[in-house]
């Protein structure tokens, strides 16, 4: 699997990672070459099997259907970059959106 | 200032009659002994104060927790004073790695995106270690994210190995393996998701064990993959870290992968004598660069078990020789599910440069993440995308059910497997930083434990040619932990090889 360039910035982007140039050119090649390595999964033989984790969950591994402890709001906001004392506040979802969110 | 071939000599209260030097069942019994001085104070006192003389040649700690641990030390003194049990691990200094919750104390992961992050809760395995009677001492250094094989991608600085200053000690727990080897604390706390608990075990000579899949609790341990991450012991002896693993496990109603399996408690009928010990062929290191020292370890302690009436089988586990492709796409997959949480709202680093909240999370998590955690991103998202996602992460994680098939295969015919942990010794830091590939194939040899949700420990194994440490790993089925910490330490007993402190090697001690 050859990954160029533009590869890597449509995977950025879904990745929501905005990339320097530099940094793009440089990840690239590295990628190419990984996947010339793990391209053998695709060639494995393993019809037949559950792609499923190996593991599922057991039943009685499930806890009962009620309310948890819960986290005070103010241990919660005490770690955000920006509240308003309620709320975490972000920039507006339009850059140039005209009026009040 | 540390010499450089000779980090510890001269420095170091080593002298392995202090009680920090003992094994913990010892030095936690004269705690709990109403009777005897020795206080859970005195042990953390002396595990702060060598961790002030040793860590700054080291770097094994991201910050150090002397309130905190002087504290839960007089909880666990008064609790004897007043005739009550402290439990197993009292006054036991305790390191953990800083990818798990201890309230008060920062979380970083090794990370900036984290930067002003302190986690409002515990992680269960930590506080059942403290509940248990540990200390907690501090937050030790690795890779960020737990992404790596050195503790090089660590966002702040790399740790140090204490039996060569110049190498890396493994990863990603390579500040809890740092930490243990050179004394400083007798038992941490690893995360290993692909061999970051038995690697750096290995490459720092001391034990390291990887439970099966669902033993110990990962609420509060961030995720990196979640179906492969489990929390794990570090210690000098597999009796140590039996004990601290028997502190942490059991089932947790914040991890509904949470199982009871089988004790862990000593089998004082167990016997090297009858033991069927598997040997795979896939794990030969005979074409392996560099890997002669390891497979002569291996064959060494072979000779021994088959002294002791032990029986080898060969097998072959052909799955096991496309164990790093399966999980450089089950891993990164996993965790680029996972990291999207690191988005600058609610925690840790927030660009400045944000137009829209869009570009705020681009931005932050440009800026925040370091190299190789955004490589796994991007390999991940790739791997989940769209008309490739079939090729890559079905393929992969149908693969990973036929390998665990093959593993269950193979112990209907032995008890346990006997391999190498690593196929080198530790290497020099930066030798392999510019080459992520390379650094992947150090996990070679542990991968395919956490992607068969099977038990791994790692013992110490003597030395290769340059006088390093190597790692001898032992995998068993699903809860057999018990039976593998049997083993290492009938095997230690045989082998008469085991934890070494660093060596004062030099005239200028």
């Amino acid at each position: 699997m050859d990954i160029d360039e533009t590869l890597v910035r449509h995977v950025a982007k879904l990745a929501r990672l905005e990339l320097t140039d530099e940094e793009v050119a440089g990840i690239a090649p590295q990628l190419s070459r990984i996947f010339a390595h793990v391209d053998q999964v695709c060639r494995l033989e393993v019809e037949g099997a559950d792609p499923a984790t190996q593991a599922p969950v057991p039943m009685e591994g499930l806890r009962d259907d009620e309310p948890g402890e819960l986290l005070e709001p103010r241990a919660i906001l005490r770690n955000a970059p920006a509240h308003d004392g309620a709320f975490l506040v972000v920039p507006r979802f339009f850059d140039g959106a005209e009026g009040e969110a | 200032m540390l010499g450089r071939m000779n980090p510890l000599g001269g420095m170091t209260p080593f002298d392995g009659d202090h009680p920090l030097d003992q094994p913990v069942a010892t030095m936690a019994a004269r705690v709990r002994d109403k009777d005897d001085a020795l206080t859970a104070v005195e042990l953390v006192q002396a595990s702060l104060m060598r961790m002030q003389m040793l860590d700054p040649g080291l770097g094994a700690f991201l910050c150090t927790t002397d309130e905190l641990a002087l504290a839960q030390a007089e909880a666990v003194d008064a609790k004897v004073a007043a005739g009550e049990d402290p439990g197993p691990l009292a006054g036991v200094p305790l390191a953990v790695k800083d990818n798990l919750a201890v309230p008060g104390a920062p979380l970083t992961c090794g990370s900036k995106i984290l930067a002003g992050y302190t986690p409002p809760t515990w992680a269960t395995s930590v506080e059942r270690a403290v509940s248990a009677g540990a200390c907690i001492v501090g937050k030790t250094n690795l890779d960020e994210f737990a992404m790596g094989s050195s503790t090089e991608n660590s966002a702040f600085a790399p740790s140090r190995n204490p039996h060569d200053l110049d190498r890396v000690p493994g990863g990603s727990s390579g500040g809890s393996a740092a930490a243990v080897a050179a004394g400083m604390v007798p038992l941490a706390l690893g995360s290993d998701t692909g061999g970051s608990i038995r690697q750096p075990a290995s490459l720092c000579g001391i034990v390291g064990l990887k439970p099966t899949y669902g033993r110990v609790s990962r609420n509060g341990l961030v995720a990196f993959a979640s179906s492969l991450d489990q929390v794990g012991p570090m210690a000098r002896s597999a009796d140590d870290a039996r004990l601290l693993l028997a502190a942490i496990e059991g089932v947790d109603s914040h991890d509904a992968t949470t199982q009871t399996f089988a004790s862990v408690a000593a089998d004082p009928s167990a016997s090297l004598a009858g033991l069927r010990y598997g040997v795979v062929q896939e794990f030969a290191l005979a074409d392996v660069p560099g890997g002669e020292d390891a497979e002569a370890a291996v064959a060494g302690v072979r000779a021994v078990l088959d002294e002791a009436g032990a029986t080898g089988v060969e097998l072959s586990l052909p799955l096991v020789d496309a164990s790093i492709p399966i999980y450089y796409i089950v891993a990164p997959a996993e965790a680029s599910s996972n990291l999207a949480r690191f988005d600058g709202v609610r925690y840790g680093h927030r660009t400045d440069g944000a137009q829209d909240l869009e570009s705020l999370y681009a931005k932050t998590r440009d800026e925040g993440f370091g190299e190789e955690v955004k490589r796994r991103i991007l390999i991940g998202t790739f791997a989940l995308s769209a008309g490739y996602a079939d090729a890559y992460y079905k393929k992969a994680m149908a693969a990973r059910t036929r390998l665990r098939e093959q593993f269950d295969a193979a112990f209907e015919r032995c008890d346990l497997i006997v391999s190498a942990t690593t196929p080198t010794a530790a290497f020099k830091i930066g030798e392999k930083s510019g080459d992520p590939l390379a650094m992947y194939l150090c996990d070679i040899l542990t991968v395919a434990a956490n992607l068969a949700g099977i038990p791994a420990i790692s013992i110490p194994c003597g030395r290769d040619r340059a006088g390093l440490p190597l790692g001898l790993q032992l995998w068993g089925p699903p809860g057999s932990e018990g039976r593998l910490l049997d083993a290492a330490e009938q095997m230690a007993s045989a082998t008469g090889l085991g934890y070494e402190a660093p060596r004062a090697s030099g005239g200028d001690a």
